[in-house]
């Protein structure tokens, strides 16, 4: 790609700063090396967000899957394993974003945008179905169908074949409150 | 080339192997690790208990696991003691070694930019030293390892060390980018007394070799 592209439903970033935000950056390579990592990133972005949530539980549960899918992502998908990666959660009302920040190589950058298109089109049973048949990652197809989240993609040009592409889930904050 | 091996102590050389398995294995297998869970058809892989590091200079050229306990072949390749133990009755050493003693080979790798000068197979030959895989051990463990066919058959037949086939590895998803139909996986047993020759076993770690000692660069 020789220009930003965007692929799925982008989150089009609010003029507002958020009302909650945190962010973390991590190193895919130690994610790689011990697996529950993925967990704890996850877990403690979820904790510090649950706060902002009458009924914490709820929220810290559906925000840790959520994020842990983000960086599973990064993880398995960072092209350089050593290059930090950025994970991000956000509250701006109306949606919970969650938001990665990494560097992919070509092939990925390709499952991802067909992957992301086909959500777009409002496909997530049959995707999520699809990758059960083929014993395939759930995923992103996973958070698309269970939490009804706006899944979308900036593309940019990184130099020598690579993308930074900026990934991220937007999910009505009334899914959170499950009040 | 001259390396030198030694055996990871410290947390810094436990992270330094580490990475360099968790980066070479992901790329080419897709595989991740964790200390405290495994799920083979996930991709998630055990680690190691002790690794053998190979350094030129000060960089950490080639990598080389060891399970001291609860080694893949029997966790996963459903090898028994029983098994085990026949074989050393076919061997003629029933009492020498314990059966459920065994140790594991296991995650070789060699870094990226030292690849092509085909290190492995002498570091994977000196990793049978008796200072490595006796390390801590009570008693004379034995040997297992589960790896393709043209390891077990090839390399290690080329350095004098006699890997005996137990049985074929089950299939499991970690491994499709590894075995092949043409390149089976399977469980092997080496008894080090009969099995590896005294260089190998008699090997001094930490050491400074020259590959040639090692048994040669190219395989």
């Amino acid at each position: 790609m020789n220009e930003t592209t965007s692929v799925g439903r982008v989150w089009a970033v609010p003029a507002r700063p958020p009302l909650c935000a945190i962010s973390v950056e991590v190193v895919p390579v130690d994610l790689l090396t011990q697996w529950r990592r993925c967990g704890m990133v996850s877990d403690s972005l979820a904790d510090y967000m649950s706060y902002a949530f009458e009924r914490r539980d709820v929220a810290r549960s559906i925000l840790s899957t959520v994020v842990n899918e983000l960086v599973e992502n990064v993880a398995k998908y960072s092209a350089d394993k050593l290059a930090p990666a950025r994970l991000s959660l956000e509250h701006h009302g109306a949606s919970l974003v969650v938001s990665s920040r990494s560097v992919a190589n070509a092939a990925h950058v390709g499952a991802l945008v067909e992957e992301l298109e086909e959500l777009a089109a409002g496909g997530a049973a049959e995707v999520f179905a699809r990758l059960v048949a083929q014993r395939r990652g759930l995923g992103l197809a996973l958070v698309a169908s269970d939490y009804g989240a706006a899944l979308g993609a900036t593309i940019s040009p990184a130099g020598g074949g690579l993308s930074t592409v900026s990934l991220t889930a937007a999910l009505p904050a009334s899914e959170v409150e499950q009040r | 080339m001259r390396v030198q091996l030694r055996i990871a102590r410290s947390s810094a050389d436990v992270l330094a192997c580490q990475r360099l398995i968790a980066e070479v294995y992901n790329r080419h297998y897709g595989v991740v690790f964790s200390d405290d869970i495994y799920d083979l058809d996930a991709k998630i892989e055990p680690w190691p208990h002790r690794y053998l590091m190979a350094y030129s200079g000060d960089d950490l050229v080639v990598v080389c696991g060891l399970y001291l306990h609860h080694t893949y072949v029997e966790r996963f390749g459903q090898v028994t003691d029983v098994e085990v133990a026949e074989q050393l009755e076919q061997a003629g050493v029933r009492g020498s070694y314990d059966p459920g003693v065994r140790r594991e080979l296991t995650k070789l790798v060699v870094a990226p930019p030292w690849r092509k000068l085909h290190l492995s197979p002498a570091i994977i030959a000196a990793a049978h030293s008796r200072d490595f895989m006796d390390v801590d051990a009570a008693c004379p463990p034995l040997l297992t390892y589960c790896c393709v066919r043209s390891i077990a058959e090839g390399v290690m037949t080329r350095h004098g060390i006699r890997a005996r086939r137990l049985k074929p590895f089950p299939y499991y998803k970690v491994h499709e980018l590894y075995r092949s139909e043409s390149n089976p996986m399977d469980s092997y047993l080496v008894i080090p007394d009969l099995d590896v020759p005294a260089a190998y076993r008699d090997l001094r770690i930490p050491g400074e070799y020259t590959l040639d000692l090692l048994g040669g660069e190219r395989p």
